[in-house]
């Protein structure tokens, strides 16, 4: 049986203007899952309800096979929460925050965190106001890591980042599933991220999970195939072509199901393929989207 | 319950509010020393000093340790680690309590014995000074009650300023009451009936407060 960190069925949750409906996200164990969706989808809150900070109406949530939010003070001594709203105490200095949170955790290792410390260019009486964005994202990382978490759950944490930063964020997740037991699931904005480091993606629109799959697959059932159609001869969405986009010569078809049938079908309509282009999670991301919403008016 | 962490849930609270209270202590002691030195020509002075350090005393850590630490977006950090709500809200009201019962003890201590002592004012007025320091920490708990459980700075703000005028007007009123005002000038401190009892029941009041507001906090379920 697969061992999964995370393990959401049917989640719910009301409020007056938004509302999370029927969740469903398994994120194995030892891997990365990207959770990608604008502004506003639904991210941070299955993320808090994940980490027990608010309560679903309904559904089961389970964390390190701990049910949550009944267990969740166990499941917390073995996850790391990051969340891009996540503030450390201002008039505090990052070695305050460093004792606290060892006081906290028997597993905090210090030589770990001393040399996150100076891979970050973070310096331990710096206190917090006067640090940049990046350098908060990166104290706050360094207090999720120095103890060592089976699980990372990470709320954007690139976003508002350089790309120097980003990096640095990005190779630290990275160094973290180089551990088979470990597991990351991260929000970003940035599908070039998630592509970089996810196993699995999910998407989030309006409170639902739309399309939930391992990355790989994601890649290759997706495709951009340029067309020319003889005079006369229309296509339609449906079976497999998600969007067309017509001009006078050119056709060119979206695809989430890429496969040699598709193609044969496409030929049968009396279509030439010209080009199949491979598409980005980004360009993936608009397009499920785009016909998530064409779908729902 | 985990007493190791609400140990240091409570000395973090502390390192973060010790030096202001440090220093709202300190200015709540030259009040009294101004009283012992200048004795009644600055009595007023020092006992709007004692007065203003006590409030201030303990506003400031309930701004502080609880209403800056939503504002502030503090809350994603701690509830995020392995805290229950119940070691949480206990940790605020000690270190709250705590922090204010101590600068409230000593200084109201200090001042019973410098303001009803020897040269200060008749002993008869002992048991309204004592009903006047047991209303400050009344109004203190009020405002802890409503901002832990509001834990927004509009409803603390406004319950701060209510406590504030209600106070005056619970003292007026106090003043007021014959039993009170009967033997207040006295140069014998007389515990009636209507002293005892207004001590007791405001007594009574904080400790109700208290379990009241620490069991309503701990049945909430969203923390951010």
């Amino acid at each position: 049986m697969l061992d999964l960190a995370i393990e959401c069925h049917g989640i719910n949750k009301h409020y007056p203007h938004f509302d999370l409906e029927d969740i469903d996200l398994q994120v194995p164990a030892g891997s990365a899952m990207g959770f990608v969706g604008p502004n506003g989808a639904g991210k941070s809150t299955t993320m808090r309800i994940i980490m027990g900070l608010i309560r679903q109406d309904s559904g089961s949530v389970n964390v390190l096979h701990y049910p949550i939010p009944e267990q969740q003070i166990a499941a917390k001594r073995d996850i790391g929460f990051v969340s891009e709203d996540m503030r450390l105490y201002g008039s505090r200095t990052i070695g305050f925050h460093m004792d606290f949170v060892k006081s906290i955790y028997e597993s905090w290792d210090d030589r770990l965190a001393d040399d996150l410390l100076s891979r970050f260019d973070l310096v331990r009486e710096q206190k917090v106001k006067g640090l940049s964005h990046g350098q908060r994202v990166k104290a706050c990382l360094l207090l999720a890591l120095a103890r060592s978490p089976r699980l990372l759950i990470l709320d954007e944490p690139t976003t508002g980042l350089d790309p120097v930063a980003r990096q640095e964020i990005m190779s630290e997740m990275r160094k973290v599933l180089q551990d088979d037991s470990r597991s990351i699931l991260f929000s970003s904005h940035n599908t070039l991220d998630v592509e970089q480091i996810s196993d699995h993606i999910a998407f989030i629109l309006d409170g639902r999970i739309i399309d939930c799959r391992d990355t790989e697959s994601f890649l290759d059932s997706w495709r951009r195939i340029r067309l020319e159609l003889p005079d006369g001869h229309h296509l339609a969405t449906g079976d497999g072509v998600v969007d067309l986009q017509c001009s006078e010569r050119r056709t060119v078809a979206t695809t989430d199901s890429f496969s040699d049938q598709l193609l044969t079908s496409l030929k049968q309509h009396g279509a030439c393929v010209k080009d199949i282009e491979r598409m980005t999670l980004e360009e993936i991301f608009l397009a499920r989207v785009k016909s998530q919403q064409e779908l729902a008016a | 319950m985990n007493e190791s962490i609400l140990k240091q849930l409570v000395l973090k609270d502390w390192r973060i509010i010790q030096v202001p209270v440090l220093l709202y202590w300190v200015a709540g002691a030259a009040a009294i020393l101004v009283a012992i030195v200048f004795g009644e020509a600055l009595g007023v002075l020092s006992f709007v000093i004692f007065v203003f350090a006590l409030i201030i005393a303990g506003v400031h850590p309930i701004f502080q340790t609880i209403v800056a630490e939503r504002s502030d977006q503090n809350l994603p950090f701690i509830m995020s680690l392995p805290i229950t709500i119940r070691e949480f809200t206990y940790a605020k009201v000690i270190v709250n309590l705590a922090v204010f019962g101590s600068v409230w003890l000593s200084l109201s201590i200090a001042s019973l014995i410098i303001f009803v002592g020897e040269d200060g004012m008749p002993r008869g007025t002992l048991p309204f000074f004592c009903i006047i320091l047991v209303t400050i920490f009344v109004g203190y708990v009020i405002m802890l009650c409503v901002a832990l459980i509001t834990e927004t700075q509009g409803p603390s703000i406004v319950a701060s300023v209510v406590i504030n005028l209600g106070a005056q007007l619970f003292v007026w009123a106090v003043a007021d009451l014959y039993p009170i005002r009967s033997v207040i000038g006295g140069p014998v401190a007389i515990w009636n009936g209507t002293s005892v009892g207004i001590i007791v029941a405001e007594i009574a009041v904080i400790g109700l407060l208290i379990t009241a507001t620490v069991w309503a906090q701990t049945r909430k379920i969203d923390f951010v």
